[in-house]
């Protein structure tokens, strides 16, 4: 549990006057599950962008299963998977023939395609255009192609928004289980009930800096809050 | 090179996709359009015989015609290479060398600047005269397609990079190069159109310098991308901030308006400060240019002497008067056309009309006021720019303000009302709007009493036509 695959020092991102992401550092070892929270315009998609290599921090360094993604950035992006908040599909592509693109782009093994519409319940849909997608639909879409390949991470942003009950446990349990194999996920989400029943450790965000970070239990104990709902101890921390 | 087929062919099947669903718009209408336009141009052509003009000047005319090329091109390159609002935004986050990505724009820009060329090619062939396997031709026609393609590339990166960073030498650089870029692909326009004009010699020569050319642009272009695509790719995605002039227009015209028009019409303009699309500096330009040219031929000899009896009444029809009030309908007509741009540019993002319970008419009215409100300096400017001249008569400055203002009424109103008419293809929707506006503009020129009986006569078939085709896209999303 000690190899740290994702690896940020000391970042900084400023968007003109505005100060998104202030000298941060974390670490994400191997086969842990790292949830980041905070309130809107925290800086956790910011940070997540750069971890991911499609924003340049403007001071600091990341480093992806010890490779620095400012100087290796196609070989080190082969260790992560991605889910963007908002994902953007081809309307006039298919399901299949978008997971199929997502695949020959990784170099992925193609078939672990069918596998991945079976687990999402895609099987139905997994024919008909992207564009008559449903929002949970575009998600499950998104979310099947995030885990497509050998991906030693996965970086998921908002992974529940447009999901109903039965997938949100589907999901949680399969993280879960991918974790044991050895998988490390970084999850930013809002739902802080699942935060607290998935993450091994929790990072708390707040005007870009990290305020906090812990165990569940450790940031209940921080707070004092051992009976509380979780957003609560988020609040106090957050504050 | 397997990673750019995939990105390649997944855009291709897209775009097939698209061309299967609509096949009216391209089977159809638009060879309708481009025929009748070609048609009109053609028959101009003929009937100005005495104008022969020299190699010099052909190639200086077809540069410009590249250079307003690479600018109309600006926002869907600047998209295109940096993943605005596409699908392919994911891919950045996918072991993808960036190079690929450059590649793969380069080619999207490779098939339409061919496509072009190729439409170009087979309109010349039927009404120019020309031939349509003139291997010179040919030749000239795919080297003007790579190197516009790559200047267009060239340029929208370079317009992301000045306006993140504010180098002036890059800037000054990629200036010159456009500008060699623009003469270059100008004269093999020419050469593919006019072979006549031009010896072996300097067409042979032309080709050599044009494949070294496209080598060292590529190479440039390629060194530029990968220095600057980290930082200019995430500061594209954040280019629209407010600004105090976009906030003020706002309050000026939740004052004037109802709430659901001023609310439509205050973001249009907003938009339209914030130049939404490339298109806006484009008409700028374009509309610049129709005031210098007004001025050119005002204080030349290029107005053809005609006699008109002299009298107050008579003097509409002075040829210098005549000339400011075609000056004023093209211009208001090219200001126009950002109308249909804008359109196309939010029916993604209609979402929010819908649910706020908006009307066919509510939209209609909106367009309408900005297809006023944007064109309204045309009349004033280009009126004030030909009594600066001195040729246009003092004592009929103020009637000749008021044509202007009527011919700005008319015109913007027609484009207006067809807002909606082709808003999933702005380039056909330019083409329909600005025609209509510009002949009923053009009659009026000629007999203002005209412009009112059409303004009478078409006001409501046209406001209808326009609410029921707003209600369409309203309701069907535009697909």
């Amino acid at each position: 549990m000690s190899e740290a695959v994702i690896k940020v020092e000391y970042v900084t991102k400023r968007y003109g006057e505005i100060l998104a992401v202030d000298n941060l550092s974390l670490a994400v070892r191997r086969g842990e599950i790292y949830s980041l929270i905070g309130a809107n315009g925290a800086g956790k998609s910011t940070l997540i962008r750069m971890i991911i290599g499609i924003a340049e921090p403007d001071g600091g360094k990341i480093f992806i299963c010890g490779d620095d993604i400012a100087t290796r950035a196609p070989e080190v992006k082969k260790h992560i998977g991605y889910l963007p908040e908002e994902l953007i599909l081809y309307n006039r592509l298919t399901g299949r023939e978008y997971l199929n693109l997502v695949a020959g782009l990784k170099e992925a093994d193609r078939s672990r395609i069918s596998e991945e519409i079976k687990f999402f319940e895609l099987e139905r849909a997994q024919y008909k255009l992207a564009g008559g997608y449903s929002l949970g639909m575009r998600k499950k879409l998104g979310l099947a192609a995030a885990m497509i390949g050998s991906a030693d991470v996965l970086v998921l942003d908002e992974p529940l928004n447009g999901l109903d009950v039965e997938m949100m446990r589907k999901l949680r349990l399969r993280i879960k289980k991918d974790r044991e194999r050895g998988r490390s996920f970084l999850i930013s989400s809002h739902v802080m009930s699942f935060v607290e029943r998935i993450s091994d450790r929790v990072g708390v965000m707040r005007a870009g800096k990290l305020v906090a970070e812990g165990s569940p239990a450790e940031l209940r104990e921080m707070t004092a809050l051992t009976d509380a709902p979780f957003e609560d101890v988020f609040f106090q921390l957050a504050e | 090179m397997k990673k750019l087929l995939l990105l390649i062919g997944a855009s291709a099947r897209s775009q097939l996709r698209w061309a299967g669903e609509h096949i009216y718009i391209w089977m159809v209408l638009a060879p309708i359009v481009l025929g009748l336009t070609c048609f009109t141009a053609s028959r101009v052509a003929t009937n100005l015989p005495a104008w022969q003009p020299s190699p010099l000047l052909i190639i200086i005319l077809a540069a410009l015609i590249v250079a307003l090329l690479i600018a109309v091109t600006l926002s869907r390159a600047s998209s295109e290479l940096y993943h605005l609002r596409r699908a392919e935004s994911y891919f950045d986050a996918l072991p993808i060398d960036e190079a690929i990505h450059l590649r793969a724009a380069l080619i999207t820009r490779l098939s339409r600047t061919a496509a072009l060329a190729l439409v170009a090619l087979i309109f010349h062939a039927r009404f120019g005269g020309g031939e349509l396997f003139d291997p010179v031709t040919l030749i000239a026609l795919a080297l003007f397609a790579v190197i516009t393609s790559l200047a267009e590339i060239h340029a929208a990166m370079n317009w992301i990079h000045w306006d993140h960073k504010k180098d002036f030498a890059a800037a000054i650089i990629a200036s010159i190069i456009l500008l060699v870029s623009a003469g270059v692909s100008g004269a093999l326009l020419a050469i593919a159109f006019r072979p006549e004009y031009f010896s072996q010699s300097f067409k042979l020569w032309l080709a050599f310098a044009c494949i070294l050319f496209i080598i060292a642009l590529y190479l440039i272009t390629h060194r530029s991308h990968s220095r600057w695509r980290a930082s200019d790719m995430e500061y594209a995605r954040r280019l629209e901030s407010p600004n105090r002039l976009s906030v003020a227009v706002a309050r000026a015209i939740e004052r004037r308006f109802a709430p659901k028009t001023a609310a439509q019409v205050a973001r249009d303009l907003q938009l339209t400060l914030r130049a939404f699309s490339s298109a806006v500096y484009v008409v700028a330009a374009v509309f610049a240019l129709w005031v210098v040219a007004l001025v050119v031929a005002l204080t030349t000899n290029a107005l053809p002497p005609i006699d008109v009896r002299e009298g107050f009444l008579e003097t509409t029809w002075r040829v210098e008067v005549m000339a400011i009030k075609f000056a004023c309908v093209f211009a208001i007509a090219s200001i126009g056309a950002l109308v249909p741009v804008l359109v196309a540019y939010e029916l993604p993002m209609m979402w929010v009309e819908r649910a706020a319970g908006t009307t066919g008419l509510d939209l209609l009215e909106a367009k309408l006021r900005y297809a006023r409100i944007i064109t309204l300096p045309a009349p004033f400017i280009i009126w004030l720019a030909g009594l600066l001249t001195g040729r246009a008569p003092l004592v009929y400055a103020l009637p000749l303000l008021a044509e202007c203002l009527l011919l700005w009424f008319l015109v913007s109103t027609v484009i207006g009302s067809l807002a909606f008419e082709i808003p999933n293809r702005p380039g056909i929707a330019i083409i329909v709007t600005t025609t209509t506006g510009m002949a009923a503009g053009l009659i009026s020129s000629m007999l203002w009493l005209v412009g009112i009986i059409i303004y009478i006569q078409a006001k409501d078939s046209l406001i209808e036509r326009g609410r029921h085709r707003a209600r369409y896209y309203l309701i069907t999303e535009g697909d």
